[in-house]
Parts: structure tokens; C-alpha cells; sequence
């Protein structure tokens, strides 16, 4: 969490926070599909490809600047609700996952921020965290959504968990052919924009990769559970993703 | 491009202080949440109705007519599906449907549309500008609100550097249109990439004429928007809280406009 | 005179990079001086600006030796914000330093990091919004204003600051004719004062009113001095990739005594001198392509976009023969590129039709349609997304259905034609503008579509860049491709285009060979276009000819002695 407040004394994570919303609003908005306050129930939509470039190249700056762009997205789309609320956590998760994972999500993590396209660890940590930040933000959203009498949260939890994960999928292609571009070029890779040196391999934060892992477990799979509601299931779930958050 | 819903008027809401206009959005939000009758969701959704007139803004709801009627129809098909009543009116594998859910579905709709509206309200009579100078009176770090406010600036610019993407890559063939599931995703490479690196190459040249302007992410600076709290205010605000403390003790005490028990 | 920046054997090369942005630059600005920073692309003139106010090394870093004073203020030792109370810097890019969702907000964003009480930055915005004219625009959203507003609020905005120094760097690129004017005019209007003005341009008729000119080649100061001492040496600035004045290039080819800076002076010495007898501007016949079969058509074609509630289109009659080399003129919103969308279908007509071989778009499938319209669009950045020059040019072709064979021969061919070749496994990110937009060229080409159109090809090259693209052009025309060009840049229109069509408001003004088109200049006057000095100064000495060799050609075969009459 630290890296995340720390980010706002640093011009240019500030200006990469905007940068990120306003790609991601501006995608959302371009490419908007009818029901856009239901997150995704159409299609996979071209914002989809986003969150894991952003999280993993931008860090905090990626996280925030999800969340902030699903605001402006709700904005300019004329659907602000009590949902914009939860999906700014929500986009924020799929943004702040990636990069808090990657060093700690032990046993897939290797302990850096580095990624390499020739590395199948590396496509294997993409593929398992691209899993969970989208579970998360799909039980998070999905847990509010079903409270305040939106969408019901079996239906919707699993929708943002399926397009998310297809949307990061396929953002896979993007992260490989802006990596470079993005840190060698335009200098803009977020450990080396904050100074970041060493990445965060404490045991402290490792507990809360496995409890927002675990959290997601639940959520997505728990409601098969015989005797156990979805919506039983949805807020315990969402307590474990965001508890464990904060240990990241 | 031009993507605002903002209706340029004079009424007494335009007039209101940004903050006292979250504020209000949010108290309407929670009012909706007070009940789950629909008889008691639709006096609501008058309340709002009632306001935008005021507001002269009827026709910022027209613009969003489609998305309203689908959300609505949306939630009267989905939830009976996922809430038990006492009157089952018929069952049929695992699934069943009673009166108490198919009013609780009628409920969300109209209240997913009060919702919207609500928000529409705020978007309707408030400018980018004022709702980025409200957030920061209401507290939040002017990094942030900076970071909210460039985006909103941004945000129509790469959207339409997006609809030029499309175009180019239209021009060389690009398929959009492929009903085949393949061929869609594969699409997103030409789209994305393009969208991510021409905006990227904005970043740096931000932060440089940022800096170059003298900003300091950490240091005071004045504001040239002055925020006025008037008696109007007040009384706007006053009003709603009343009106949340009331629906709040109806629900509370005296269980009215409950169809549903134990939801919001 | 106190001097108000002074380089003291300033050395700067940026991180990874072997070779320096620039070399030893010593010099002095005196204060209330204007300055003009002229050079090709990649000279330095973009880091000389950022070392005046310490971006150069605080934001941008690398290796650097030597140092800027600016009013007493060392730049490379205090941080950037710090160096903002004595220079205010207008970057290249005026989309990228907008932060502000209205133009009233924007003036008063550096007043309010200054911590200025309301009252001061109400009187600050006012008096600038006066200066460079938005007043009426002040509660505008900053979105929807045109290019040359939002450049002109860029300006407004560091102005505001009151800043002893002002830097620009290239204020006129990527704007309208009309909004260069505006932009010049304004720059006349701020060196007076004590304000120290630094700016930066590609075009040598920007500089005639500077006080100093610094030449920049390859990071070095090549030269400094007056307006008059710099322009008048042609091969000296055009060896630094600044296109010559017309009047000093042709006073010198004709061996006139004499070196005029503008048109009117270049007139009156010839008049004065009696160098050559002025004549009635005469029209020759000059040989347009009708020979070429018709390819494109609009009949009484209209259109009107979704959103809008005028017509964006009004009524347009044209036919494009195969073969041709035509250039689209007119400012930002005359519709040029809205017609031209409509050449490969990428609009389609609200009333009238368009026809490509006599049939209308809209019978063609759309991969048809890509091999017989090709469309490469202004930013480059906006098509490419390949890590390999091949993979990028193949795009196209490939999505097409083209078989390997030739495929693997146009990818070649169009690399070849865009002088390419040896660059196919390179990332296209990697490469500079000029060979971005080249290889957006490239792209197209690979499909060999009949007609290609091209929207700005030259925007922000400079004109050793902008010369080879107009080349390289030329002998895809002479291969047999249509092109069919939109540009501002009204010597590349001269020089190249074989007709010339002028839009203004969604109509059609005029439509002609490019030499009648441009001894119209009432007509171009009436879009707030001008000639080139060039082609001014032809019409004014009543020739034919539109090259500067040719013209040259002209005067002597019919060689008057001087003072005959």
C-alpha cells in the first residue's frame, strides 16, 4: 500500500495516473457497449486489454488511474451510482494486483517487478494473477452490486471475473509489444519513475497475496458449495480480498 | 468532441454550491436504499423527476432514454429469478418465481433508474470543473482531484484520437464488423496498441509543462474557483437530511415499504 | 544592455544515447531581446528551450557540463517548478501541457501553483485572454477549442505567469495557415517590453523579425547573428536544413544586387533597380492531366456529421483523374478531410454519391475498397502497432488475403519506394518521426491501391524531411499511384501538386492547375491562405513558372537588361 500513497509526491506518477484514466475512459466511452453500467455483459470490450499493462508497467499510478478512469467513464457515459463507488475499488484492485503480486504471490512470484516474454514463469504469473485481479474486482463489484439491488451477485461476479480474465488474455499481446517501448524509450516503467529498487518480498505481504488469492477462491467458487448462498459467500470473500490488500 | 451532459441553464440548482450537490446525490442514493417497494421507490423517482424540471434538464434524461427503459427491464427480468418470496407463483426445475420477488425486481428497476437519474442530476447543472473543485473542498488531496481533473481534459481527446485509430486501420482492411469470436480479439491488437503508445507519448510532456508551470505536488496554492456556501445551501441540504432521517425511521420503526425483508 | 541568458559552454547528451543533443554552446541573450533557434529536426533546438529552465537536466536526464544562467538564476541547480519565476516555457506539443477542463481555469493554473490571491490572477487572466484574444472564449471547454486556440491558450497561460523570459518551442507546427498568423502576430506583439523572447521555428520567413538568429546543426551553434547576416547566406541555413528565403535565393541565383528579406522589398528593389520590366501577369496554357481516365467522382455530394447541425459538406462536384497529383488546401473545419474520407468510403454521403470507377462506394466490399484507396492519416502513431517495420507493412496485404509471393515482393517494393529498405526487422517505435510517417506510407503502399491519399505528410519534418517525403511522392506518381495529398504547407502544394483544389465552409472555392490556381491569390485570401514568397513574388513579376529553377529559367531566357527602359 505504501508505494500507493507515496505515488502522489511524484510528478510523473501523477500525470501517468491521469494518462491511464483517461485512455481507459476514453476506451470505455469509444468503444461502449448498450449496457454499460453493468459491467461487461455484452462483450469483452477493448478497455479489457488494459489493467494488466497498466498495473504491471504503471503500478500505483496504473491502479489509480483504473479507478479513476472508470469514474470519468461513469461520467461521460451519464451513469454515476452508488456503483461508480465500487467500481473505483474495483478497477483499483485490477490495476494494484498486478504489481503487488508479482513480488509476492509466492510460489509463482520470483521476487522482482521484471517481466520477460521468453520467460514461461513469467507468462504463468501473468496468466495465474491476471485470474485474480480479475476475480477480485468481479467479487468486490459484484458483492456491492447485489447489496444495493442491482444485479444479482451469482450472475454478475462471474461475468466481470470471465471478461476481465479474457480481456487481460488478450492484453497479454499488449504488454509484450509496449514493454520495451515504454521502459527503455519513453522511461516510463514504475519502479524506476519512483525509485524503487527492491521489490517488496516481505513475509507480511505475501499473507495478503494468499488471503486476496483465497478470497477469490471463494467468491468465484464458493457459492457451488452445497448449503452455501452466493450472497452468503460474497462478503466474507470481499473482506478477505480487501484485507489482504492492505497487507500488499 | 463534445461529451459532457452538462445543460447550460440558470436555475436555483446550477446555482448550488458543488458540494452541496454531491452531498445531495449521495443522500438520494441512500434514500433510494431505505426501502425495497416499489410503490415507495416510485414517490422517490418523482422526488428526482421533480428536481430536473426544476432544473430545466428534462432533455439530458431524453439523451439517455434507451439505456433507462433497458437497465429498468433489465432488473424486472433478472432478479425474480434470484429472490424467494412466501406467494410462489410457479416453480419449475429449481427455479421459482413468487409475487414478493416479481415486486422486488419492479423495485430495483425503478430504483436503478433513480439511481442514474440522481447521478444525472449532478452531471446536468454541474460543470467538470466545479465537481473536480468540490471533491477538493470535501477533502480529497489536490493531487488526486489535478489527476481526475486532467483526465476529464484528456479523456475526449484520446477518444477521439480512438475513433481516428478505427478509421486508419478501417482503411487498411480492418474487419470490425466479423460476427466471428476470433476475429474480434484479434482486432484489439491493431486497436489497442496504437491508442496505448500515441498516448503515452503524451506523458512526459505533461509532466514537463507541469513542472514547468510551477506545480509542486506537495506544497499549498490558492484556488481561483471560490466556493460560497449561501442559505440556499443550507437549505437544500437540510431538507434532504430531514427527508433521510424520516424515510430512515420510517423503515427502521415502523417497517414500511418493505417487500423484502433483510435486503436493502 | 544586460544580457538575460547566458550559455556558458553548455554540453548536454541524453542517458544511453552516444552522441550529444548539443555541443559546447556559449552565448549571450541580452534582456528584452528576441531570439530566433533555427536548425533541423534533432539539431537541439528542443533541448536548448528545456536547458533555459532546467528541464534539461532536472526532468530530462544525461550527461551535462557547462551551465545556464537565466536572470541571475543557475538552471541546472534548482528544480524546475523553482526555475518557473523567471521562465515560462511553451513546449511542442499544445495538446500535451492543457491541463484544465476551461480555458479561464487553465490561465490561472500557474497562478494558482504561484499561490496568487483571486483577485490578482482575475486581473492577470483578463489582461492576457486580451492578448492573445480568447476573451470571448473564457468559459469554453478546453476540448472543443480548434488547434490554433488551444495553442494560443498555451501561450496565454505562461504568460499569465509574468516570467522575465519566455521560451517557445515551435509555436506554429501543426496549425492552420491562418492560426500561424495569429501565432506571428502575436509574437510581434510580445517583444515589446522587457520580456526575453527565445523561440524556435522551422521556417526561415518567421525569423525576418527576430533581433538574433542562433543556427543550430547537429547540437552545435553553427552561427549566430542578425536576421539580415543569417538569412541572406542561403547555402549557410540550407546546410542546416532550413529552407532559404525565396527572395535572397533568387536575388542570388539571378546575381541581383541586393538581399530582400520579404516580398515588398524584393519588389521594390527590382522596381527601384529596374532589375526587370513589370508585366501584366500573363496566363499561359499550362497542361493539366485530362488525358487519365476518371477514378474518383462526388456528384452534388453533401454531408452532415451525426452530431452536427450544419452541413460539414455542401454540394460537391469533382472528378479526380487517374494519374493525377492533386492537393486538397483550405484551414482546419473547410471540410478537406472530410471529402477526403469519403474517397475510400470511410464516410459515406448524407445526399449525393461517390463513385470510384463509376461505382459507388457503397457496392464495394471493404477490402476492395482498401486496394483502390489507400488512406494514411496525419499521426503516424495512430496506425502503427507492429514490433517489426515487416510485420507492419504485411498488416495490410495479409488482411487482404494476398498470397506469399506477393506479398513478400510489395513489402519490398514498398520499402524500397519509401527508402526502407534494411529497416524491416526494426520496431517501429524506435524510429524517429520522419521514418514513422514513412513507414505509415509504406504500409499503404503494400496494398499498391490505385489512389493514395495522404492527410499533413509533412506535418513536423523538417524540410530536408519534408523534400524527401514530396520526392519520394513524386515517384509514386510517376509509377502510376493517384495521390492525392491535404497539407498546409503551401510551398509543398506549389511545388508538387499538378492541380490544386481550395475548400472553405464545405464548398469548393476553386479547382484548377495548381499555377492558376495559386495567381489567384484574391481567391486564396478569401480562405485566409497566402502563397508562398515564392509564388507571391512570381505574381508579382507576372511569370509562369513555380519552382525557383524554373523561374530562374524563365527571367533569363527572356533576359530584359537591366535599366533597357
Amino acid at each position: 500500500m505504501q508505494h500507493a500513497l507515496l505515488m502522489w509526491k511524484n510528478t510523473r506518477m501523477i500525470v501517468l495516473t491521469s494518462v491511464c484514466a483517461a485512455i481507459y475512459a476514453a476506451t470505455l466511452i469509444a468503444f461502449k457497449t448498450v449496457v454499460p453500467i453493468i459491467p461487461g455483459v455484452t462483450e469483452v470490450r477493448v478497455a479489457g486489454v488494459f489493467p494488466m499493462t497498466f498495473g504491471f508497467l504503471f503500478g500505483p499510478a496504473g491502479a489509480w488511474g483504473l479507478a479513476i478512469g472508470n469514474v470519468i467513464g461513469d461520467i461521460f457515459g451519464g451513469t454515476l451510482s452508488p456503483a461508480s463507488i465500487a467500481g473505483f475499488i474495483g478497477n483499483f484492485l485490477m490495476g494494484y494486483l498486478p504489481y503487488t503480486l508479482w513480488s509476492t504471490l509466492i510460489p509463482v512470484a520470483n521476487g522482482t517487478y521484471a517481466w520477460d516474454a521468453k520467460s514461461v514463469r513469467s507468462w504463468l504469473t501473468y496468466i495465474v494473477i491476471a485470474f485474480i485481479s480479475g476475480a477480485a474486482a468481479g467479487v468486490v463489484i459484484g458483492a456491492f452490486a447485489d447489496a444495493i439491488g442491482m444485479v444479482p451477485y451469482a450472475i454478475i461476479s462471474k461475468i466481470i471475473t470471465i471478461n476481465n480474465f479474457i480481456g487481460s488474455l488478450i492484453g497479454i499481446m499488449l504488454l509484450i509489444a509496449v514493454f520495451d517501448v515504454t521502459k527503455n524509450q519513453l522511461r516510463l516503467f514504475w519502479p524506476e519513475v519512483m525509485d524503487v529498487s527492491v521489490a517488496n518480498t516481505a513475509m507480511k505481504a505475501s499473507l495478503g497475496a494468499w488471503l486476496v488469492a483465497a478470497g477469490c477462491i471463494l467468491g468465484v467458487f464458493g457459492g457451488f458449495v452445497p448449503g452455501l448462498s452466493w450472497t452468503a459467500v460474497s462478503w466474507p470473500a470481499t473482506c478477505l480480498i480487501m484485507g489482504g490488500s492492505l497487507l500488499l | 468532441m463534445n461529451l459532457t451532459f452538462y445543460n447550460d441553464e440558470a436555475t436555483w440548482l446550477h446555482r448550488l454550491d458543488p458540494r452541496t450537490k454531491i452531498g445531495g446525490v449521495l443522500l438520494i442514493f441512500a434514500i433510494c436504499l431505505c426501502f425495497n417497494h416499489p410503490l415507495f421507490i416510485a414517490l422517490i423517482l418523482t422526488g428526482v423527476l421533480a428536481i430536473f424540471t426544476t432544473a430545466k434538464s428534462m432533455k439530458v434524461l431524453w439523451k439517455l432514454r434507451f439505456l433507462l427503459v433497458l437497465l429498468f427491464v433489465f432488473s424486472v427480468v433478472l432478479w425474480p429469478f434470484f429472490i424467494k418470496g412466501k406467494t410462489v407463483l410457479f416453480q419449475w426445475h429449481g427455479l421459482e418465481v413468487s409475487s414478493e420477488s416479481l415486486l422486488y425486481g419492479f423495485a430495483m428497476g425503478l430504483r436503478l433508474m433513480t439511481f442514474v437519474r440522481a447521478g444525472l442530476l449532478l452531471l446536468a447543472t454541474t460543470k467538470n470543473e466545479e465537481i473536480a473543485n468540490g471533491l477538493i473542498r470535501l477533502g480529497i488531496p489536490y493531487p488526486v482531484a489535478f489527476a481526475l481533473a486532467t483526465a476529464i481534459r484528456l479523456a475526449p481527446t484520446f477518444a477521439d484520437a480512438g475513433a481516428t485509430i478505427v478509421q486508419a486501420q478501417v482503411s487498411r482492411g480492418l474487419d470490425l464488423d466479423s460476427k466471428n469470436i476470433f476475429i474480434r480479439f484479434k482486432r484489439f491488437t491493431p486497436l489497442s496498441i496504437p491508442i496505448f503508445i500515441s498516448a503515452m507519448r503524451y506523458t512526459n510532456f505533461l509532466a514537463m509543462a507541469l513542472e514547468s508551470k510551477g506545480f509542486r505536488p506537495d506544497t499549498p496554492r490558492t484556488s481561483y474557483y471560490e466556493a460560497r456556501i449561501t442559505g440556499r445551501d443550507w437549505l437544500a441540504m437540510g431538507v434532504l437530511t430531514l427527508t433521510f432521517a424520516a424515510c430512515l425511521y420510517l423503515r427502521l420503526s415502523l417497517h414500511w415499504g418493505i417487500i423484502i425483508p433483510g435486503r436493502l | 544592455m544586460t544580457s538575460s541568458i547566458v550559455f556558458d559552454h553548455l554540453s548536454f547528451s541524453y542517458q544511453n544515447t552516444s552522441i550529444p543533443a548539443l555541443q559546447d554552446i556559449s552565448g549571450e541573450m541580452s534582456r528584452g531581446s528576441f531570439t530566433m533557434v533555427m536548425g533541423h529536426s534533432g539539431a537541439g533546438k528542443s533541448t536548448l528551450c528545456c536547458a533555459i529552465n532546467g528541464l534539461v537536466p532536472r526532468f530530462l536526464r544525461g550527461d551535462y557540463a557547462g551551465g545556464v544562467i537565466v536572470e541571475g538564476m543557475e538552471a541546472g541547480k534548482n528544480i524546475v517548478p523553482e526555475m518557473a519565476q523567471v521562465v515560462g516555457i511553451v513546449l511542442q506539443d499544445f495538446e500535451a501541457q492543457l491541463f484544465s477542463t476551461n480555458v479561464e481555469l487553465e490561465m490561472a493554473f500557474g497562478l494558482e501553483n504561484k499561490c496568487l490571491p483571486r483577485t490578482a490572477m482575475e486581473e492577470r487572466i483578463d489582461t492576457y485572454m486580451r492578448v492573445v484574444g480568447l476573451e470571448e472564449l473564457r468559459k469554453r471547454d478546453t476540448a472543443t477549442l480548434s488547434g490554433g486556440q488551444k495553442q494560443r491558450l498555451a501561450i496565454g497561460s505562461v504568460l499569465a505567469m509574468e516570467t522575465p523570459v519566455l521560451v517557445m518551442d515551435e509555436p506554429t507546427t501543426d496549425i492552420d495557415p491562418e492560426g500561424r498568423r495569429h501565432i506571428l502576430s502575436l509574437i510581434r506583439t510580445l517583444r515589446v517590453g522587457e520580456r526575453t523572447l527565445v523561440v524556435t521555428d522551422l521556417d526561415a520567413e518567421a525569423a525576418v523579425q527576430a533581433d538574433q538568429v542562433w543556427l543550430l546543426k547537429d547540437g552545435q551553434l553553427a552561427a549566430q547573428g542578425t536576421p539580415v547576416e543569417i538569412l541572406t547566406d542561403s547555402s549557410l541555413i540550407e546546410s542546416c536544413g532550413v529552407r532559404p528565403l525565396a527572395t535572397v535565393a533568387l536575388f542570388q541565383a539571378m546575381n541581383w544586387p541586393g538581399q530582400p528579406l520579404t516580398v515588398e522589398a524584393a519588389v521594390a528593389e527590382i522596381e527601384s533597380r529596374r532589375l526587370i520590366c513589370p508585366r501584366r501577369p500573363e496566363c499561359r496554357a499550362i497542361s493539366t492531366l485530362t488525358n487519365g481516365k476518371v477514378i474518383l467522382e462526388a456528384r452534388n455530394l453533401s454531408y452532415r456529421y451525426p452530431s452536427g447541425d450544419i452541413n460539414a459538406l455542401n454540394d460537391i462536384a469533382l472528378t479526380i483523374n487517374e494519374g493525377d497529383f492533386v492537393a486538397m488546401l483550405g484551414q482546419n473545419g473547410s471540410g478537406k478531410t472530410t471529402l477526403a474520407k469519403h474517397f475510400n468510403g470511410l464516410l459515406k454521403p448524407t445526399v449525393g454519391d461517390m463513385l470510384i470507377r463509376g461505382r459507388p462506394v457503397n457496392d464495394y466490399r471493404r477490402h476492395k475498397l482498401a486496394r483502390e484507396v489507400g488512406y494514411v492519416f496525419q499521426n503516424p502513431d495512430h496506425q502503427i502497432f507492429a514490433s517489426t517495420v515487416r510485420e507492419e507493412v504485411a498488416f495490410g496485404p495479409r488482411i487482404l488475403g494476398m498470397d506469399r509471393k506477393t506479398l513478400e515482393r510489395n513489402i519490398a517494393e514498398s520499402l524500397d519506394a519509401t527508402g526502407l529498405s534494411g529497416f524491416e526487422d526494426k520496431n517501429p517505435f524506435l524510429l524517429n518521426r520522419g521514418e514513422r510517417q514513412r513507414v505509415a506510407v509504406a504500409s499503404i503502399l503494400a496494398v499498391k491501391p490505385a489512389v493514395i491519399i495522404l492527410d499533413e505528410p509533412t506535418t513536423g519534418l523538417d524540410y530536408v524531411h519534408q523534400r524527401d517525403t514530396m520526392e519520394m511522392l513524386k515517384r509514386l506518381n510517376q509509377l502510376g499511384h493517384t495521390i492525392i495529398i491535404i497539407t498546409h504547407a503551401m510551398w509543398i502544394a506549389e511545388a508538387y501538386a499538378r492541380r490544386s483544389i481550395l475548400m472553405k465552409e464545405g464548398r469548393i472555392l476553386l479547382d484548377g492547375s495548381t499555377p492558376t490556381v495559386f495567381s489567384d491569390e484574391n481567391m486564396l485570401a478569401a480562405s485566409s491562405l497566402a502563397p508562398s514568397d515564392l509564388i507571391r513574388l512570381r505574381n508579382r513579376l507576372g511569370l509562369a513558372a513555380m519552382t525557383l529553377t524554373d523561374m530562374v529559367k524563365e527571367l533569363k531566357s527572356e533576359a530584359v537588361p537591366p535599366g533597357s527602359f
